[in-house]
């Protein structure tokens, strides 16, 4: 017995000294960046490994922000952890992420600004000071069209509403299809546009407001009421996820949806690929102009590597990120895991294997920072040319504090209500500033 | 069973009725399943795959190595249904023993666990599996829901429907308890271990959140986590990566596919609890 | 003696079951009790705050409405999902041949297999303004409009309540109709000699011997409804958020989306709170026969 008992003992020993000998030099937890199933996540690790010379345990759940949640406030330790600027103010304030101005400053890839341009980082200053490290390059959302329809109607890009409009009614006439669908109300922003306003908080002389819910936004409210009393806009616009839109407009059912620069690509790759006689034709446009004649897109929220507070390995999260910054690291969050999705002939060109081809050239940064790098595999046919209508609108991301959680709920309640046709614009702006000020969620 | 003409003919309508309700979403899966991608995409239901095509299942299978996921969601199942089932029928039993002192209190406790959220609980119980080293563990998965206030209470309103005469006939007769075990209680049990049993294979299979949180471990992980990947794609970021409709559809229809296997071979056992508990009773 | 001894092995089996919920319920729950007056975010806990997230979470109204909520759509779900049921189960006793009993009892057993996003989804689907209910109801002039189901703020709670009920039929059903395979048929026959009518057996032995069933049917289909998450987060959307947002679904919010573990339990802990309140009133309100 006591043997029986010496010997189990000493396994157990034997067991906890394992897992302490496992002990990683680098803990990663990451929503996208890695492989695209469990057994290619592991070989993506390896080959991160051998480039690093690090043990790497990455973690890639499937549901992120539930994980992300309980492991870190349960106290897990890592030494980077993937997010978006959405994030930052919160975390910010709770002392969560290392701040990491100095780092970047002293690492020569990060600081390039060929590698990450300043305005990308710009994108989430916060009073000088830099929370996080950008993953990828984000795009924006802006309408997209069908420029085959335009064509066949002998029409041109749509600028004004009114042109918007025609274009609705004719595709409804022509083709029987919806004019607008889209999933939520961030995807009006390219039409807000025509009254100036942007989407989330603005600051003005130190009072916060809500762009949607002033008087300007109204007549917008009244521009869509007046479509979905025509049939223009489809009815299920506040029930939609992104998938229902994406399914109408690619199989003729809507004239235009709101959607990433980097879909229009998408769009027109799927659908070719299944009809390669198609004429389909997406084409990401801007949007309104407003008074000024400025034009207001959306930036998607900058996607970010943050640094915890309670990391136990920052120089080797520093190794990690300055890699993903290099052009080794740019084939592996595009193309992926050498021999697994692409091969390198002896010319030394690519090749995407089969596998390769499935993934799309996304293993957690489809677009990089990077101004010089070019991806061997180009871009999808009308991304680069929606991408250049993001940057050129001059694009900036949207105030999000913690109060837009509460706000956005009475936004979208009249925003819907108003654009169903069930109350004017000015009446819904009316409910919306009266909500918001009752309860001091605007100035 | 009931011997009334009005109701039997009445339960056929109620039953083809209810059945049609439950067959027309069942349905548009599967015809969403068997459709090319493009065809997947087309919105409204539709009653008949034009043209048939297994592309979906194809794109399902070259993303996803199912064997190993498969495996571990059947060790899982396998032994936490035996467990649960095991401690739910102890803890009926007990709880069915008229004259126990301390019976309604400890009825209370178990009903008790039945208003707690798991808001409350699921950081701390992270926090406990951590301290326990089961952490990427399949024991965790097994541990997690071992028994619950529901079954325990099934089983003890299943252990009350024995008439107290039968088994004070039988003590008279100098059975042991043991006896009275099998020869009374367990025959009536069957058609509750078989209803809690089908529930729990259930909610193992479909566990979600425990293997999300208790398993990072790329070996250990479960079947639903696998197939979550793919039936319900990264939706809101700019990714380029893009999986059809008709190949998430495809992994519904895996992942349901065992349960609708294992569901009407359960179903016998209920019967045969009929004849026994019928002709005992 | 002997009666002590029954008890001491009688305590024995059932201290397995007690353990278990003593260690990974109670033990979590006090944990977690203790987190609500704790200012706890991503770095876990940092000391005692006293009740500052729960007044975090009452100064705004909406975790009124989210009581409001939980409650109308949990009366709701329990009503029916307790009741409705029962008539399935019924049925199913009635139809022969075997097989065709197995055949519609496997198939109204099938929604309960698919997650709530299929459910959600195909439910819009069949209900969107271009699915078959639209059509069939404009097709028989009941209508002349479209109705926009799950835009549609009149819609909500009885959506969530009527797809929760359809759900959850097939399992329900199975319960009840497990304990009815315990009915004594000569019970039946006897009655059936005395010339009772189908109703009155139905009335006279068939209920009151579901009774304890439906009692236990009954506190589970109430501690779910009162838990409902999934099927209101996924159905919530611009316009219908304001009647659907449950205890649950605003616990969330404040916690994971938020980032505020603290807040997230505390929200808990008043769920919990409604749950307690609830589940002691129904206890005192149900009949005996079908306390639980």
């Amino acid at each position: 017995m006591k043997k029986f008992l010496g010997v189990t003992l000493g396994a157990m020993a034997l067991a906890l000294l394992s897992t302490a000998l496992l002990a990683q030099d680098l803990r990663i937890l990451t929503a996208v960046t890695g492989g695209k199933d469990a057994a290619e996540q592991e070989l993506f690790v390896k080959e991160l490994e051998a480039h690093l010379g690090l043990k790497i345990e990455m973690v890639k759940p499937e549901d992120y922000d539930n994980v992300l949640f309980t492991a870190l406030s349960s106290g897990e330790k890592y030494d980077l952890v993937y997010g978006d600027s959405s994030m930052l103010a919160n975390f910010v304030a709770q002392g969560a992420i290392q701040d990491v101005t100095a780092l970047v400053a002293a690492s020569p890839v990060l600081s390039n600004v060929a590698e990450i341009p300043a305005s990308e980082w710009a994108l989430f200053d916060m009073d000088g000071k830099k929370y996080g490290v950008p993953n990828k390059f984000e795009g924006g959302t802006m309408p997209v069209v069908r420029a085959d329809w335009l064509a066949e109607f002998g029409m041109k890009d749509p600028v004004t509403l009114d042109d918007w409009m025609a274009y609705f009614r004719k595709a409804k006439e022509v083709k029987g299809a919806y004019g607008l669908s889209m999933a939520g109300l961030y995807d009006i922003q390219g039409f807000m546009s025509a009254a100036g306003v942007k989407a989330g908080y603005l600051t003005v002389d130190g009072k916060r407001t809500i762009p949607y819910a002033t008087d300007a936004a109204a007549p917008i409210y009244d521009w869509f009421g007046a479509m979905y009393k025509e049939g223009l806009l489809d009815p299920q616009f506040a029930t939609n996820g992104s998938k229902e839109f994406r399914n109408l407009f690619m199989t003729d059912k809507v004239a235009a949806v709101t959607y990433w620069d980097a879909w229009v690509g998408l769009f027109n790759n799927i659908v070719h690929t299944d009809h390669p006689d198609s004429k389909f034709e997406a084409k990401g446009i801007a949007g309104v102009p407003g008074p000024d004649g400025k034009v207001i897109l959306r930036r998607g929220e900058p996607s970010l590597w943050f640094i915890p507070t309670n990391a136990e390995h920052v120089a080797n999260a520093i190794k990690f990120l300055e890699f993903w910054h290099s052009p080794a690291g740019y084939v592996m969050g595009t193309l992926g895991v050498k021999d697994v999705d692409y091969t390198v002939k002896a010319d030394g060109t690519y090749e995407l294997t089969e596998q390769g081809k499935k993934h799309s050239l996304d293993h957690g940064s489809p677009r990089v920072e990077s101004t010089t790098w070019v991806n061997p595999f180009g871009l999808l046919p009308g991304v680069q040319a929606a991408q250049d209508v993001i940057v050129a609108s001059g694009a900036t991301v949207e105030q999000h504090p913690v109060e837009w959680n509460d706000a956005e709920v009475i936004l979208k309640k009249y925003a819907f209500a108003a654009m169903s046709g069930e109350m004017t614009g000015a009446e819904a702006v009316k409910h919306m500033q009266e909500e918001l000020t009752a309860a001091k969620l605007i100035d | 069973m009931l011997r009334a003409k009005g109701i039997s003919r009445l339960s056929y309508a109620i039953m083809a009725l209810l059945a049609a309700s439950m067959v027309v979403p069942f349905w548009s899966v599967l015809v969403t399943a068997f459709s090319t991608r493009f065809d997947s995409f087309q919105p409204g239901i539709h009653l008949w795959p034009v043209p048939w095509s297994v592309e979906g299942f194809g794109t399902l299978f070259s993303r996803i190595d199912f064997r190993l996921p498969f495996a571990n969601t059947l060790i899982v199942t396998a032994i936490g249904t035996a467990l649960h089932v095991a401690l739910a029928t102890l803890g009926g039993f007990v709880l069915s023993q008229p004259g126990l002192p301390g019976r309604r209190l400890m009825g209370g406790i178990i009903l008790l666990t039945l208003t707690i959220p798991s808001q409350v609980i699921l950081v701390p119980q992270f926090v406990l599996f951590r301290q326990l080293h089961l952490l990427n563990t399949l024991t965790a998965l097994i541990i997690s829901d071992a028994v619950s206030a529901f079954s325990v209470l099934l089983m003890k309103t299943y252990f009350e429907q024995i008439p107290a005469s039968v088994l004070e006939a039988a003590r008279m007769d100098g059975a042991r308890q043991v006896r009275l075990v099998w020869d009374f209680y367990l025959p009536m049990a069957l058609p509750g271990v078989m209803t809690i049993a089908a529930f729990q294979v259930v909610s193992r299979y479909n566990m979600f959140t425990e293997p999300l949180l208790f398993i990072t471990a790329a070996d250990k992980i479960t079947l639903q986590i696998a197939l979550k990947s793919v039936v319900q794609g990264k939706d809101t970021v700019s990714t380029s990566d893009f999986i059809g409709p008709n190949a998430q559809m495809a992994g519904v229809v895996i992942s349901i596919l065992p349960l609708l296997i294992f569901y009407p071979l359960m179903q016998r056992y209920l019967v045969r609890g009929l004849t026994i508990g019928g002709v005992k009773g | 003696m002997r009666a002590l001894r029954t008890h001491f092995v009688l305590y024995l089996l059932v201290a397995p079951v007690l353990i278990y919920f003593a260690l990974f319920v109670f033990y979590p729950l006090g944990m977690g009790l203790w987190l609500s007056f704790q200012k706890a975010g991503m770095m876990g806990p940092q000391g005692f705050v006293g009740l500052l997230n729960y007044q975090k979470i009452f100064v705004s109204g909406a975790v009124w409405d989210a009581a409001w909520n939980t409650m109308a759509i949990a009366a709701g779900i329990t009503l029916f999902g307790t009741l409705v049921p029962i008539i399935p189960a019924i049925a199913l006793a009635e139809i022969s041949p075997d097989p065709l009993r197995r055949a519609l009892q496997t198939t109204i057993y099938t929604p309960y297999l698919l997650s709530w996003v299929i459910i959600i989804g195909v439910w819009m689907n069949t209900l969107s303004p271009i699915g078959i209910v639209n059509a069939v109801l404009i097709g028989l002039h009941v209508i002349t409009q479209p109705i926009t189901f799950f835009a549609s703020t009149t819609w909500a709670r009885p959506l969530v309540v009527g797809q929760t009920v359809w759900k959850d039929m097939g399992f329900h059903a199975l319960i009840y109709y497990a304990a009815l395979m315990s009915v004594d048929p000569e019970l039946i026959e006897a009655a059936t000699m005395d010339g009772a009518k189908g109703w009155h057996k139905i009335r006279d032995l068939i209920l009151p011997h579901l009774a304890p069933v439906i009692g236990v049917v009954f506190m589970l289909t109430l501690q779910g409804a009162l838990h409902t998450f999934d099927s209101a987060f996924l159905m919530a959307n611009g316009r219908t958020a304001e009647k659907v947002t449950t205890l649950a679904v605003y616990a969330y919010q404040r916690g994971v989306l938020q980032f505020d573990l603290g807040m997230a339990s505390a929200a808990g802990v008043v769920l919990l709170a409604l749950c307690l309140v609830v589940a002691a009133l129904s206890r005192w309100l149900l009949p005996q026969g079908a306390r639980v």
